[in-house]
């Protein structure tokens, strides 16, 4: 069991005579066995809400629950949970094996074979087995990760608290942890609590991810729930990337009901204008990848020359400038354009989001991706041009 | 071809300027090795040559060898033998106190106590005054009838002296200007070494459920233990060898309570004239210590 | 990051050069090298200043005789200066370094030619002689006009058989410095006698809670004890060595001896109702005269460097000092035990210069300058900082400084003076602290000291 809570959680620094608001009356549920990351900006409160947890820093109030009962007081070492650093905070005159070894020492009283037999055993999972003896310092950063990770699995905690751990690694060993990682936190089972301020990890490793600013919760829900369906502007600017474009409208509801921006004018549906009515000022807000390449006489259709271009291969970024302000559409990776080219842009209906000009909040979201259009795609049973239609 | 020719001597070139760059080094270091091997090489030799004859301080040029006479002499002197057993006695206490109490500093320094930073900079001025004026101090502190010490003593309805002059008491004062003198410098040699320690480290101990003292004892005391080491050694040596502080005191006495082997030495070689017995004594500081030396740091490194 | 601390390997490898050297050099090359910038001898101050190295042409000339207060203009060194100027026609180099250094930086260093020329006491004049490094001043002195001035037991301390080493330039002899005004109180003469002063002085520390009636110094390795004994030695016999052929001889009973530890140490410190303070075994100059100046002591055994000493960091109150040293001090020839006469300890400062030194003539002519008639009345007398020094001056065309009715026994007691002979002290020195520490802290009955010392002394015979 790991059923980890926390119940308005607020930690208060004073810094100087100042008062810091880290982690702002958080209220946090995380299921046994889940994996959930903690995201957000630098200074968004993500790792003091880690720490509070793990008991390394004390709440100015609020709670912390495990399987129910509050251990907001109690010792680190008495809440079972074991943590990853960033920094791996190995011993360094200690070998692997001790590292692996010490929180076994200090914390039960398991005989030495019996502690190294678990160890090994542990190490051989990590595929470290041939390292077990030699020091930190004779390690790479990868293998130090493991050992740090072995350390953390070998003490079979409740839950597992991890800080920004791939974060010092190189990129391509962090794509390869990242899913080594994911696969072990699913055969150990063990609830996960993993701080990163990487989306991609975010998105790619967990069950629920929590996205905090400014100490405050944002929004807690599955990746796609947060990239499809962002509560407020802050998640629909932090995930996804490149990030999503936003431009400031005015609703014309003389005549026919239309977005109008400085740099285009948009027509909208009738659906639309019901989500949007009676909001002074909005925000538009669109994917870069849902912006469609249409001809220059199509319904909505912005045409403006392309500034630079990024072809990436697969795909390619586009920046243009409407009405001053930058706007990125990734396309495909075949279209490559130069800059000065002219281009017709469109942002589909069925895609846009709305979002109120002045909380933030969102007042419509894209459509999420049917789970049936899922299937059919599946079952090779879509027409080719099934989504030209908008 | 012409690329390949265009190649070695490139590689040529590089040589070359390996070559002259290093030689370059040499001849740089040369200069400064040769005075070093004079100033540190030179002394050494000779002393060690020196315990080979009897050798006068008013006429060193009439020195005569005499093989081991000296050294035999050692072993039936028993000035020197209450010498070496008290200077080996007094590095002892010396540095084991020096360290317990320089590392409780550390500790005390490195939590954010208000005055730490006052203290931290003001500690050090006892290992900066020069000895004389620490002697000066000591003995105004213990001087007979008025002295700090022997006021409260008095008022305590204890025992007052002055104490320098007293056999055991005049040890232990000579151990105390040891301490106070150093302390402070362990208490921030240790500081450094405590403060490298990155904070994690405790977070991870804290989180394998070790605690005060086990963090310290398995996360702080392994880090420092090289600084340690070097305080040690280098601490070991200095009280081992010193001369300034016992004989500024207490000249060895009073009845010859307090004589180190520095202070013989120092008698032998200026007082007595005996340049080459005294140069003995030092032959055996100096094994003493290499040894000492040559164990510890191999200790250290097996652990 | 842990990576660092592969390192560590490297750098014990490293210490153990680093401080292996540093054992070396510091165990060997020292030799005791720490600079111990405190004399023992008559309380000057405690303080060494630059090296002196020799600057090319110029004459170097190391001393710590001139005062060296803070602020206060040096008479007695320019003047000096100013005399060497007029007979050489040029500056010379003064380094200042206190006596215990001076002595251990000349005794290994003089071979180098480094000073010139150099000031010191009786006893380093005696160890600068056996080791050869002073030249022979005859032919200086020779062209003196003023010589035959200088008084004759102050030229015969600078001779060695028969020839002229060193000239004078200061002299004191020690005297008993008395507490006239306790004396009065309690209805008592200066005591003559050993027994009469032993009886007074526990009279006074009977009657009196905040003086003890005597102190002398009982400090290991103290110069000053070792005077203060030998003054009493010199109660009973002119010499305590006497040349014999090449060699010397003890000329001394070891019953004296065993008399002198009982009157002065055992007595002192050792018995139940001692004359001194137990608690002040183990001290040395630095309690004996600012402890008499401060009013702490009746009796002490002192110098002329005491008359204007009622300032300074061991002063309590300067006007109780000069109250003291002008108005409540009587200077008096020591008491004296079974068969003792009048005799002292005498103090005469040598000028010399070095053998070793290429330019031999100015070293001469700094040495001529410094115990020149006119810089000693000029200089020394005038320097209200070292006006004692010429309290009793070692040349007839030097008036005493002696403003004093107290004080005038001075000049009376310093023809009582015996010099130290030419012989090594060192060893004897040693010696005397082991025994004289045994008998005042009540280790070994005085007269049985008295005969070990007499034994060490005899052996010590060929060695100095």
């Amino acid at each position: 069991m790991g059923q980890l809570e926390t119940r308005n959680l607020t930690k208060i620094f004073q810094d100087s005579g100042q008062e810091i608001v880290a982690v702002d009356d958080l209220d946090i549920t995380i299921e046994d066995g889940e994996f959930i990351t903690l995201v957000g900006p630098s200074g968004c409160g993500k790792s003091t809400t880690l720490r509070s947890i793990a008991g390394l820093e004390t709440p100015t109030t609020g709670e912390v629950y495990l399987d129910g009962q509050e251990i907001t007081d109690r010792k680190p070492k008495a809440r079972d949970m074991a943590m990853v650093f960033q920094s791996y905070a190995l011993y360094p005159h200690m070998t692997a094996r001790e590292n692996m070894a010490f929180g076994l020492r200090m914390a039960t009283d398991l005989s030495a074979e019996e502690i190294d037999r678990q160890v090994t055993e542990t190490a051989e999972m990590m595929e470290i087995g041939n390292l077990l003896d030699k020091k930190p310092g004779d390690l790479s950063g990868g293998q130090q990760q493991r050992v740090a990770l072995g350390r953390a699995i070998v003490r079979d905690p409740e839950v597992f608290l991890m800080d920004e751990p791939l974060s010092n690694l190189d990129a391509k060993l962090r794509t390869q942890m990242r899913t080594e990682l994911q696969a072990l936190q699913q055969d150990l089972d063990i609830t996960t609590l993993y701080v990163t301020h990487d989306q991609t990890e975010a998105m790619t490793m967990s069950d629920r991810i929590v996205i905090l600013d400014d100490g405050r919760l944002q929004q807690i829900g599955t990746p796609l729930e947060c990239y499809h369906q962002p509560v407020n502007q802050f998640v629909a600017g932090f995930i996804g990337s490149p990030s999503m474009n936003f431009f400031e409208i005015e609703l014309n509801t003389q005549g026919e009901p239309t977005f109008v921006h400085d740099g285009f004018e948009m027509k909208i549906d009738e659906d639309v204008l019901t989500d949007v009515e009676g909001h002074e000022s909005l925000t538009l807000g669109i994917r870069p990848e849902d912006i469609e390449v249409v001809k220059a006489d199509a319904r909505n259709a912005i045409t403006k020359q392309v500034q630079v271009a990024e072809p990436l291969g697969e795909v390619t970024y586009v920046h243009l400038e409407i009405g001053q302000q930058q706007c990125t559409a990734t396309l495909q990776g075949d279209l490559v354009f130069d800059a000065g080219q002219t281009l017709s842009i469109r942002f589909p209906q069925d895609r846009i989001h709305v979002f109120d000009g002045q909380t933030g909040n969102a007042l419509r979201n894209r459509e999420p991706p049917a789970r049936d259009d899922i299937e059919a795609f599946a079952e090779g049973q879509v027409d080719e041009t099934a989504r030209s239609d908008a | 071809m012409s690329t390949q020719s265009a190649g070695l001597s490139r590689y040529g070139e590089e040589f070359k300027t390996f070559l002259s760059e290093t030689w370059l080094g040499y001849v740089m270091v040369i200069p400064a090795t040769l005075i070093l091997a004079v100033i540190i090489g030179y002394p050494i030799l000779r002393g060690i040559q020196l315990a080979f004859y009897e050798a006068s301080l008013l006429n060193p040029e009439q020195m005569q060898y005499i093989g081991l006479e000296n050294f035999l002499r050692l072993l039936e002197d028993t000035t020197f033998q209450g010498a070496l057993w008290r200077t080996i006695l007094l590095t002892g206490i010396v540095v084991s106190l020096q360290y317990l109490l320089g590392l409780g500093l550390a500790l005390v320094l490195r939590e954010k106590v208000p005055g730490v930073e006052i203290f931290r900079s003001l500690s050090m001025v006892t290992w900066v005054i020069p000895v004389i004026v620490m002697v000066i101090i000591f003995r105004f502190l213990v001087q007979n009838g008025f002295g700090p010490v022997n006021i409260i003593l008095g008022n305590l309805g204890m025992e007052t002296s002055y104490w320098f002059g007293q056999r055991g008491p005049a040890f232990i004062l000579v151990i105390i200007m040891h301490v106070w003198r150093n302390v402070p410098f362990y208490a921030i040699a240790l500081l450094a070494g405590m403060t490298a320690i990155p904070k994690e480290q405790y977070e991870a101990a804290r989180l394998d459920g070790a605690g005060a003292l086990q963090r310290f004892r398995y996360v702080t005391l392994p880090q420092i233990s090289t600084v340690s080491m070097i305080m040690i050694i280098l601490h070991v040596t200095f009280t081992f060898k010193n001369f300034d502080i016992v004989y500024l005191s207490t000249g060895g006495g009073p009845l010859g309570s307090t004589e180190v082997l520095a202070t013989y030495v120092y008698k032998q070689a200026f007082e007595q004239y005996a340049l080459g017995y005294g140069a003995s004594i030092g032959v055996v500081m100096l094994i003493i210590m290499l040894v000492f030396t040559v164990v510890y740091v191999q200790y250290e490194s097996a652990e | 990051m842990p990576q660092n601390q592969s390192g560590t390997g490297i750098t014990r490898r490293r210490m153990i050069g680093v401080t292996g050297a540093g054992v070396a050099t510091t165990l060997l090359a020292g030799c005791g090298s720490g600079g111990t910038a405190e004399t023992d001898s008559d309380g000057g101050t405690e303080e060494s200043t630059d090296s002196g190295g020799g600057s090319g042409e110029q004459a170097l000339m190391w001393e710590y005789g001139f005062p060296n207060t803070q602020g206060v203009e040096p008479v007695w060194r320019n003047t000096f200066e100013a005399k060497y100027e007029e007979l050489a026609g040029e500056e010379l180099t003064i380094s200042r370094f206190a006596y215990e250094d001076l002595r251990q930086k000349f005794l290994t260093g003089a071979r180098t030619g480094d000073p010139d020329a150099i000031e010191g006491t009786l006893s380093h004049f005696s160890e600068y002689l056996a080791a050869g490094h002073l030249a022979q001043l005859d032919d200086l002195a020779n062209e003196l006009d003023y010589f035959d001035g200088y008084i004759d037991n102050a030229i015969d301390a600078m001779r060695y058989q028969g020839d002229l080493y060193a000239l004078p330039y200061e002299g004191n002899a020690r005297a008993f410095f008395v507490r006239q005004d306790i004396l009065d109180e309690l209805g008592q003469d200066i005591p003559e006698t050993v027994s009469d002063f032993h009886e007074v002085g526990r009279m006074i520390n009977e009657e009196y809670d905040d003086v003890v009636a005597y102190h002398n110094c009982t400090k290991d390795g103290s110069v000053r004890a070792f005077q203060e004994f030998m003054s009493h030695i010199y109660q009973h016999t002119d010499n305590m060595y006497v040349p014999e052929g090449d060699s010397w001889s003890l000329n001394v009973e070891a019953e004296t001896i065993g008399q002198v530890f009982d009157n002065w140490y055992y007595q002192m410190y050792a018995v139940d109702n001692p004359v001194a303070d137990p608690d002040d075994l183990g001290t040395g100059w630095q309690t004996n005269d600012p402890g008499y100046i401060n009013g702490n002591y009746a009796f002490i055994e002192g110098g002329t460097w005491i008359r204007n000493w009622t300032s300074g960091e061991n002063i309590n109150d300067s006007d109780t000092a000069q109250d003291i040293l002008d108005n409540k001090t009587q200077i008096a020839h020591f008491p004296r035990g079974e068969g003792a006469s009048k005799g002292t300890f005498l103090e005469i400062k040598p000028v010399m210069a070095n053998a070793h030194s290429d330019q031999l003539e100015k070293a001469k002519t700094a040495v001529q300058a410094y115990t020149h008639p006119d810089v000693l009345s000029e200089g020394m007398a005038q320097d209200p900082e070292a006006s004692g020094s010429a309290m009793t001056p070692v040349h007839e065309d030097v008036e005493s400084t002696i403003d004093s009715e107290n004080w005038e026994a001075l000049t009376e007691i310093f023809e009582t003076g015996r010099a130290l002979a030419q012989v090594t002290w060192g060893p004897v020195r040693e010696e005397f602290y082991t025994y004289m520490q045994q008998v005042a802290y009540g280790e070994t009955d005085p007269y049985d000291a008295g005969e070990q010392f007499h034994s060490a002394l005899q052996d010590l015979e060929s060695e100095i």
